[in-house]
């Protein structure tokens, strides 16, 4: 089992995970804040990863893909968590996708954090508690016993901070 | 336009109830309502409606303020301007963007099935051996 965070994933990136297409992402610069000190930082649009100025740690910029089963510590991105259809993520700790996350498949953890939107398809399932400021579940997923607040976005104070 | 076979129970947006209620087909709250709610049918609660109460239902909507746990046999629908403190049990749930929620969630046919809670039905009638078996001893 490994995780999906900055020292394995950009490195070496494991099977079933791709990174999202590119040119994609928004045109010019983008502002995005740390997870692991929530210090923000200016990057390029079409940045994957970089260093964290604040605590000097690798952070993943990229949206993480995920299209067949996935069993890790963490999942950590400053994009997007999108799972497609067949897709499994098992997560021992938490998942922290700024972006927000897209599922239509099955996600499984402790605690996820979102900055953005969380949608859950009609095919998808879930478990795990859930921070995020928009919740959009579609008829037919399913959730697990699983404590769900919205809105509740973790970036708010960072966002106000930095206004 | 509605189907005037069925029969929908309206609290009025002027109206505060406090107590159980239970209705057999359609309910649709405006108001304000405190305590119990089962309804078999449908349960709309609407945009400024205020509702304190522990719902069992088949199927509900929810544009105004809730606080209680939910129970829906069918489905259960936030729309955008819903605000749901609670625990939620559904078979089906759709939130739309911009509904507020905090509580615990449980969704899918195993979940109601699971939950305990089910639209009550009638009680069954006596057995009818509960005498024979007192004279066989």
């Amino acid at each position: 089992m490994h995780s999906l965070t900055a020292r394995s994933f950009p490195l070496r990136r494991p099977r079933g995970v791709l990174p999202m297409a590119r040119g994609a992402g928004p045109a010019g610069p983008r502002q995005v804040f740390c997870y692991h000190c929530d210090h923000p930082l200016t990057v390029g649009a079409m940045a994957m990863s970089t260093n964290c100025p604040g605590c000097n740690k690798p952070i993943i910029l990229e949206d993480i893909v995920v299209k067949s089963y996935k069993a890790v510590f963490n999942v950590e991105t400053c994009g997007k968590l999108i799972v497609k259809k067949g897709g499994r993520v098992v997560a021992q700790k938490r998942i922290v996708a700024h972006a927000g996350i897209e599922s239509d498949g099955v996600i499984q953890c402790k605690t996820a954090i979102t900055g953005s939107h969380v949608r859950l398809g009609k095919k998808s399932e879930w478990r795990g508690d859930l921070r995020t400021p928009t919740l959009i579940v579609e008829p037919g997923a399913k959730i697990q016993t699983s404590h769900f607040s919205v809105p509740d976005d973790p970036l708010e104070h960072l966002k106000k901070n930095d206004q | 336009m509605a189907d005037p076979a069925v029969n929908e129970t309206v609290i009025g947006s002027d109206t505060t109830i406090k107590g159980d209620m239970t209705v057999e087909s359609r309910a649709r709250i405006l108001g304000k309502f405190e305590g119990t709610i089962r309804a078999k049918g449908h349960l709309e609660i609407a945009d400024a409606a205020q509702c304190r109460a522990d719902v069992e239902t088949g199927t509900v909507q929810i544009d105004g303020t809730m606080q209680g746990n939910i129970t829906a046999s069918d489905k259960a629908q936030l729309n955008a301007t819903a605000r749901v403190s609670g625990d939620l049990v559904a078979a089906k749930l759709i939130v739309a963007e911009g509904a507020a929620f905090t509580g615990h969630v449980s969704v899918g046919p195993d979940a109601v099935k699971g939950s305990g809670h089910h639209t009550p039905t009638p009680p069954a009638p006596p057995a009818p051996d509960a005498s024979d078996k007192s004279g066989k001893k």
